[in-house]
């Protein structure tokens, strides 16, 4: 329990911190005279603005930027309304001015297009199919296994996501002897748990409806074997370092989406020091996982 | 008859004397001579048999004289047979073989010489290999002194924590005991000895040991004293049965290692009281010698194909002897082949110039078959215990130099007090004690309880079997770099039923 604590504590600090480094609202910059702001409601037009106008994006609903309407500020707050996002450009991100609070700069020749921050929670289900697939299958019966967890994500603007993900496969089984390509089962339980914590940093290829997306990342994998018959010390309680690489497309729908996503993994030279792993000689923990990702956020 | 050796009955004459005046006295005899005595079932150990048991004995001869084991070229049938034979002076017909898988066994009455009967055989074009029907012996060496802290062997092998694994195995496992036998009945016998003075028919009860459930004894078999129930005259083919099996738990006696399974009694060797009543019957005059007797090669493999192919799963083969065996060599394949594990006693000819012993030394070869040393309580190799590139497990088999009795293997089995040759007239076989042997006759035991236990636990396969106690021992002596994980002293090292039984882990 302390290893994952202290990993999930470093994850959140490490996400926290590009969260709040990355937190400034953005900028944009009107490209078209005449473009027309409209009220929340879209029933009217808010403003109309001239190609250069500087505008703050406080958030976006599909193909709109939510912007502050210019002049709008009052003792209430400030007014916004929405711009078709092909009227604006990207700018750069505020700095401040001697003499009207918050200047702005233009960019020159970036095509970003969106440098807003979002958080997301997920839950996530996948399915495992095990590199040590004798041994899984000889213990299990079967060489896949389900996982369940969940998590929390950090999106740098429209690209680049950070996330770290909790999961956890428990399953019983049977121990077993081995003979060659032989395995008898000794009828004992024996019930393994893993654990994975990692994070996982990687690209969206950001569009309207459908976003394809990879990463890769890194994390700990926490293992415990526990069977009958056992005395002190032949259970095992111990962790090991995960690799992975996956990508996949994320669907979404205002504040939901849901992710498909293929990733493989590698914990190297976990097992097949003994037990069944090491009559089959497999010592990779990991395996390639599909997985079902259900996000909330913006 | 008249060969008996003269010196060995002047040993006996003393003692014979003594012996009138408790057969006198004896309760149980019926008669002090009779001639109307039948036997009550069909005899299998033929007065013609139980005397060349003792000439073999009295010439100390290892094969029963005028046997011979016949293996013919593949394709030769009858007429073929029939030429072969011409060459012997009896000139036996095909008819009088008896057939122990595809090897026959011959007597030939005429020619007590079995090593010329082969070499004659041998000779013939339609015989592919004849040899003398060698006889084997039961590996132990019983003593009786008092009691001390018994078991040790058991303690040793952590057997209360296997048992938690697996508390003795089941009754689907059938362990088959190819041995002097193990008491299947209760009841008295009436038979015909000799009391010094004259032959004499007297009342020799029998009982089941009662540290085993009689329901736990199924399909016995003697192949090699008569055609009805199996009698235990000497107490070793109980002893090792009680190491397998015998009752625990029940504030009787000891425990046993699988002491659910069905046990399997297959008689196939004979000791003093058998010959002494076969001869007596035929009207012999005499007390045969009190080491006569033994396994003959072809009961033996009778007894390994029978357990085989009545289910037994574990075969327990506490003898041997220093003559190679084909046919019991063929009959272990087959065993294994029917899904049956045997273990083998390595012999205790360690003292004696260390020969190699068959059939320990097929064990080798064929997966599925061990070999078994034996170790005292210091769990190194007792001094007896025969060694070689054939072993390969080693397990409790007592050591007397190392305590005493108290060093050796204590087990229920007939009180052996009942039935001292020559100097009991009218022995009994139906009380019992806690007996302490030593021997790899002991040792093996172990090795096939552990093997039931496995088996009843899902690993069916002998192969199997072998390999998983092969992988769970604990090694011992001197590492060899040309053989890694075993040695010439104790195989892969003594055998360790707790993790062989716990198997595999995932990681672990």
């Amino acid at each position: 329990m302390n290893a994952i604590c202290r990993t999930s504590i470093f994850l959140s600090l490490f996400l926290a911190a590009i969260a709040v480094s990355a937190s400034a609202q953005s900028i944009v910059s009107v490209t078209q005279d005449q473009s027309t702001i409209w009220t929340r409601d879209f029933e009217s037009p808010a403003a109309v603005v001239d190609a250069g106008t500087v505008l703050t994006v406080v958030g976006q609903r599909k193909d709109w930027y939510e912007v502050v309407v210019p002049g709008s500020d009052t003792a209430n707050g400030t007014v916004t309304g929405f711009i078709y996002k092909r009227l604006v450009k990207a700018a750069e991100e505020r700095t401040p001015s001697f003499d009207n609070g918050w200047q702005t700069s233009i960019s020159s020749g970036s095509e970003r297009s969106d440098h807003g921050v979002g958080l997301f929670g997920f839950a996530q289900f996948g399915y495992a199919r095990f590199a040590a697939q004798n041994t899984f299958q000889a213990i299990f019966g079967n060489a896949g296994g389900a996982f369940f967890g969940g998590g929390g994500e950090v999106r740098l603007g429209p690209n680049v996501f950070v996330n770290v993900a909790v999961e956890r496969f428990k399953k019983t089984g049977q121990r077993v002897v081995v003979v060659g390509s032989q395995v008898f089962g000794l009828g004992i339980p024996d019930t393994v748990t893993l654990t994975p914590i990692v994070g996982t940093a990687g690209w969206r290829f950001a569009h309207e409806h459908v976003t394809p997306y990879f990463g890769g990342g890194i994390g700990k994998v926490l293992y415990k074997e526990e069977s009958g018959f056992a005395d002190d010390g032949e259970n095992i309680d111990t962790r090991f370092t995960r690799y992975h690489v996956l990508g996949g497309i994320e669907v979404r729908n205002n504040w939901v989406a849901t992710a498909f996503e293929v990733e493989y993994a590698r914990v190297p030279d976990a097992i097949g020091v003994g037990g069944a792993s090491a009559a089959f000689d497999e010592s990779n923990l990991g395996g390639i996982v599909g997985r079902i990702r259900v996000l909330i956020g913006r | 008859m008249t060969s008996i050796r003269t010196a060995a009955r002047v040993g006996v004459l003393a003692l014979a004397a003594a012996a009138i005046l408790l057969t006198l006295s004896s309760p149980r005899t019926i008669s002090a001579q009779t001639d109307d005595w039948s036997a009550p079932h069909p005899m299998l150990l033929t007065p013609e048999r139980a005397l060349a048991l003792v000439r073999a004995t009295d010439q100390n001869l290892d094969y029963v004289p005028g046997e011979v084991l016949v293996k013919f070229r593949e394709g030769v049938g009858a007429d073929g047979q029939q030429r072969a034979m011409t060459s012997l002076r009896s000139r036996p017909a095909p008819s009088d073989l008896r057939w122990v898988g595809d090897v026959a066994v011959l007597r030939d009455a005429t020619e007590p010489d079995s090593t010329i009967l082969a070499a004659q055989l041998s000779e013939q074009p339609e015989v592919e290999s004849a040899h003398p029907n060698y006889i084997y012996h039961t590996s132990a060496t019983p003593n009786d002194p008092g009691f001390s802290q018994r078991q040790w062997n058991l303690r040793a092998l952590d057997m209360p924590r296997v048992w938690d694994i697996n508390p003795g195995a089941n009754d689907t496992i059938i362990a088959a005991v190819v041995d002097t036998g193990v008491t299947q009945v209760a009841r008295a016998y009436a038979f015909q000895t000799w009391n010094g003075r004259a032959t004499q028919t007297v009342a020799v009860p029998f009982a089941i040991n009662p540290d085993f459930d009689g329901s736990r004894i199924v399909k016995p078999r003697d192949f090699v004293f008569w055609d009805g129930p199996v009698l235990d005259m000497h107490g070793h083919g109980t002893h090792v049965a009680s190491t397998i099996g015998e009752d625990t738990n029940n504030s009787i006696a000891d425990a046993g290692i699988a002491y659910k399974v069905k046990l399997m009694p297959v008689k196939v060797c004979v000791g003093f009281w058998e010959v002494q009543f076969a001869l007596s019957a035929s009207g012999f005059r005499g007390f045969v010698p009190a080491n006569v007797g033994g396994c003959p090669e072809s009961e033996i493999a009778d007894g390994i194909r029978y357990a085989a192919d009545n289910g037994a799963k574990v075969i327990n083969l506490s003898l041997g002897g220093p003559e190679p065996s084909d046919v019991i060599r063929d009959a272990l394949k087959y065993a294994v082949d029917k899904g049956a594990f045997v273990a083998i006693a390595m012999g205790n000819e360690y003292g004696d110039g260390n020969p190699v012993e068959y059939p320990a030394a097929y064990a080798a070869d064929i997966d599925g078959v061990m070999s078994v040393g034996a170790v005292g309580p210091s769990l190194t190799r007792a001094y007896y215990s025969s060694t070689g590139p054939h072993i390969e497990i080693s397990a409790p088999g007592g050591n007397d130099q190392e305590g005493g009795a108290a060093g050796m293997i204590w087990q229920a089995t007939i009180l052996r007090n009942d039935s001292t040759p020559m100097t009991i007239i009218a022995p009994r076989f139906d009380r019992y004690a806690e007996t302490p042997f030593e021997g790899t006759s002991m040792a093996t035991p172990h090795v096939v309880g552990i093997a039931a236990l496995l088996m009843s636990q899902g690993v069916t396969d002998p192969a199997a079997v072998e390999a998983v106690i092969k992988k769970s021992a604990r090694f011992l002596g001197e590492k060899n770099a040309s053989t890694p994980g075993r040695n010439d002293e104790y195989g892969y090292g003594l055998i360790q039923p707790r993790p062989a039984l716990r198997g595999f882990g995932l990681a672990k």
